[in-house]
């Protein structure tokens, strides 16, 4: 803790003399208490889709370090499937999300299977939708979310970021790996 | 594990200072921190027409400027100090490199050029509501390795 001490004191106490206390507690938002120093991060939520195809292996350096579990998501769009039922009829938006749920469980057991080979637990999770929602909703019970600058598509050649991964590395209230 | 740590003064680049030391301390071996600063030159401009337009003296304007440049880099240079320290009584194989020019073109220029794993910085912008979406968003299109936010 020496280092956020001589932080407060070096930057707070000779300036603003016997105001310290006052000051310290009027601009607690912008000084690090000790119990926000470094937490530890014990699970980790890591979305997937159609749009990402890769775990780089510094993300899996990364999950190895903290020893924590990963959790893969896989969420079909539930506005898609209403689409093609519209469009095209109940038996094709079914056939539809059968195909989605089949690439959704091969990408999750391809994933933790990397994960597994190196050591690291994974749990996984399929179900219909809206991404951007439902992520920000888990994201609450994790320490940690991955999220892939592909995520939910969309890319353009200015935007390299995902519209839905920028909206969720806002939204999400915790930690975020942007890979 | 080569570890990049943005400084910028906030809380929350103590904080990923601090995660990253965390992390190199857990993965040992090799691994290795820079902890990386810019003075951003158009932040100074910024600040010093600010304050010139507040005091009514823009005559003072340069002699502004080179203050709070002076003071930035004062600010920066004692807190990487600080925080360095930290990584040596750590055992952290730790290092710093303080730039001047754009921010986030001078990130860039840094992780391309060295062989890193990761980046560790701060969320301020989120958690401030400022500049949402500036800092990493610019720096994510031009990097390979992946961006740890912190909040």
């Amino acid at each position: 803790m020496g280092y956020y001490s001589s932080l407060i004191n070096r930057k707070f106490k000779d300036v603003v003399g016997n105001r310290y206390e006052g000051v310290l507690k009027e601009y607690r938002e912008f000084l690090l208490t000790e119990e926000e120093v470094v937490k530890d991060v014990k699970s980790i939520l890591l979305p997937l889709d159609i749009f990402v195809k890769e775990i780089p292996e510094e993300l899996y350096e990364l999950f190895g370090i903290y020893g924590a579990e990963v959790t893969l998501v896989y969420i079909s769009d539930r506005d898609a499937i209403a689409m093609v039922g519209e469009i095209l009829g109940e038996d094709a938006a079914r056939e539809y999300a059968e195909k989605k749920e089949k690439y959704g469980h091969s990408l999750m057991d391809k994933i933790s299977e990397e994960l597994e080979q190196r050591g690291i637990s994974a749990k996984k999770r399929l179900f219909s939708g809206h991404k951007l929602d439902n992520i920000e909703i888990l994201a609450k019970d994790y320490d940690l979310v991955a999220i892939s600058l592909n995520y939910g598509g969309g890319r353009g050649d200015d935007n390299e970021i995902s519209p839905v991964a920028q909206r969720l590395v806002h939204q999400v209230n915790k930690a975020v790996v942007l890979y | 594990m080569k570890l990049l740590v943005l400084l910028d003064g906030s809380k929350w680049s103590q904080k990923a200072a601090m995660h990253a030391l965390m992390l190199a301390k857990e993965k040992g071996g090799d691994s290795e921190v820079v902890l990386f600063s810019v003075l951003d030159k158009a932040e100074v401009r910024s600040s010093a027409f600010y304050l010139c337009k507040q005091s009514n003296m823009c005559d003072r304007i340069a002699e502004h400027e080179a203050k709070i440049s002076s003071d930035m880099k004062k600010n920066i240079s004692e807190e990487v100090a600080d925080m360095i320290m930290n990584m040596n009584r750590a055992e952290i194989n730790c290092s710093s490199k303080i730039v001047e020019g754009e921010r986030a073109s001078e990130i860039i220029k840094e992780v391309n050029s060295g062989s890193y794993d990761l980046i560790v910085m701060g969320a301020f912008g989120k958690k401030s509501n400022v500049n949402i979406g500036t800092l990493y968003a610019e720096i994510a299109k031009d990097v390979k390795i992946p961006i740890l936010i912190l909040d």
